[in-house]
C-alpha cells in the first residue's frame, strides 16, 4: 500500500523518537477538561470522574465523562472553545450506575485504537493471517462475504445474519442497514 | 476533519508495526484520496480481521451491532459537525451487554464488559482508518443520515431547535 503523506510524516516522527503530538495540545486538552469540571461542579454541584477530550479543530474540544452528585450519577458532554465552555449537556441521573464511565471508556478506546485493525492490514499478511486467514480466504468465507446476502440496490450488498449492509469498498452503510434492518 | 484523532490512530499504529517506519520522507500531510483496488482488497482483510476476532464472543447479529456503533463513533470522530449522543450510546451498549450477562458469573460479566469495550473500540477504528481517504464523503452520508433517519434510530446527538417565537 502507498503510504499517505500525513502516514508518513508520522513514520518519521516515531522514527526519530520525537513525540506524535505536540506538548501545547496536552495542555489545551486539559484546560478543556478543568473548564468542564469546574462548570460541573458550579452549575449542578457534582464532582467528575473519567473525564476525557477529544480535538474538534483548533483548540476545540468536546469533553466527556461522568458527574457524580452523592449517590447519584449522570453523563455529560461539554465542549469548549480556546478554554472557555460552550455548551454542557447532562444526562439523566441514576442512582449508583457508571453508564456514563462506559460510554467515555468506549469512546476513549475508540480514539485510541483508532486505524488499527485497518491499518495492519496494511502491512503484508500477517502471522495471523496465514494461520487462520488463508483457508478462509481460499473458500471465500471471511464473514460478511458468505452466501446470505442479497443487493437491495446497485453497489450496496446486505448481509441477513449480521444485519448489516456494505458498499463495493467494504465500507458499512448506515443508511442502507437502517433501511433494510430496521434499527 | 479531525486531524489529531486520526494522528493519534497511525501513531498508535506506529507503536504496534514499528517496520512500517520506513518509508518514504514526508512531503505533506495529505493523505492520498480516493479507493483503489489495492484498499479495496486490504479493507477487505480488515473486515476479515476483525470479524474473526469478535466471533469467538459474539453472535452475527450482534456483531452487526458492534459493526452499527463503531459506524457512528468513527463518523463522529472524523466530522466536526458530528457528535455521539452519549445517552443513546450508553443505551446501545447496555442493551447488548444485557443480552449476554443475564446469569453469567461475575468473572464471565467482566470479559463480556471489557470485549465489548475492545470491539467497539477496534470497529471505530476500523472505520476512522477505512475512510481515511474519503473524509469528506463520509461525513456527507453520515449527515445525510443524521437527516433521514429518525432521531431515535440512530446515536447523533441532536441540537434542539430553537422555540418559535410566539
Amino acid at each position: 500500500m502507498k503510504r499517505s503523506q500525513g502516514f508518513a510524516v508520522i513514520a518519521a516522527l516515531v522514527a526519530t523518537g520525537m513525540p506524535a503530538a505536540p506538548a501545547r495540545a496536552d495542555y489545551r486538552q486539559d484546560a478543556a477538561r478543568s473548564a468542564c469540571s469546574d462548570r460541573i461542579r458550579s452549575q449542578y454541584d457534582a464532582s467528575t470522574r473519567n473525564v476525557s477530550a477529544s480535538e474538534r479543530g483548533y483548540d476545540r474540544f468536546s469533553v466527556t465523562g461522568e458527574a457524580r452528585r452523592g449517590s447519584e450519577t449522570a453523563s455529560f458532554t461539554c465542549r469548549t472553545d480556546r478554554g472557555s465552555v460552550q455548551s454542557v449537556s447532562v444526562g439523566s441521573w441514576r442512582r449508583g450506575g457508571s453508564d456514563a464511565g462506559k460510554t467515555a471508556a468506549a469512546v476513549g478506546i475508540a480514539v485510541g485504537l483508532a486505524a488499527i485493525i485497518a491499518a495492519a492490514s496494511s502491512k503484508r499478511r500477517n502471522d495471523d493471517y496465514d494461520r487462520y486467514g488463508r483457508r478462509d480466504y481460499d473458500r471465500g468465507d471471511n464473514g460478511y462475504y458468505n452466501n446470505d446476502s442479497y443487493s437491495p440496490t446497485g453497489g450496496i450488498i446486505c448481509y441477513r445474519a449480521q444485519r448489516s449492509c456494505f458498499d463495493d469498498y467494504h465500507n458499512y452503510n448506515a443508511r442502507w442497514t437502517q433501511r433494510e434492518f430496521d434499527y | 476533519m479531525k486531524r489529531m484523532t486520526i494522528l493519534a490512530g497511525l501513531s498508535a499504529l506506529m507503536l504496534v508495526a514499528p517496520a512500517v517506519a520506513q518509508v518514504a520522507a514526508p512531503s505533506g500531510l495529505t493523505p492520498p484520496v480516493g479507493e483503489t483496488p489495492e484498499f479495496k482488497q486490504q479493507k477487505r482483510e480488515a473486515a476479515a480481521k476483525l470479524l474473526k476476532l469478535m466471533r469467538p464472543v459474539w453472535t452475527d447479529e450482534q456483531i452487526g451491532r458492534i459493526m452499527y456503533m463503531g459506524w457512528y463513533s468513527g463518523a463522529a470522530a472524523l466530522c466536526d459537525d458530528l457528535e455521539i449522543d452519549p445517552v443513546k450510546m450508553t443505551k446501545a451498549l447496555n442493551s447488548l451487554e444485557a443480552e449476554k450477562t443475564a446469569g453469567a458469573s461475575p468473572e464471565k460479566i467482566q470479559f463480556l464488559e471489557r470485549n465489548l469495550m475492545l470491539h467497539v473500540g477496534i470497529a471505530t477504528g476500523w472505520v476512522i482508518a477505512g475512510h481515511v481517504r474519503d473524509v469528506p464523503k463520509l461525513c456527507a452520508e453520515a449527515r445525510q443520515t443524521k437527516a433521514e433517519v429518525p432521531a431515535d434510530r440512530h446515536l447523533f446527538e441532536v441540537t434542539p431547535a430553537p422555540a418559535a417565537k410566539p
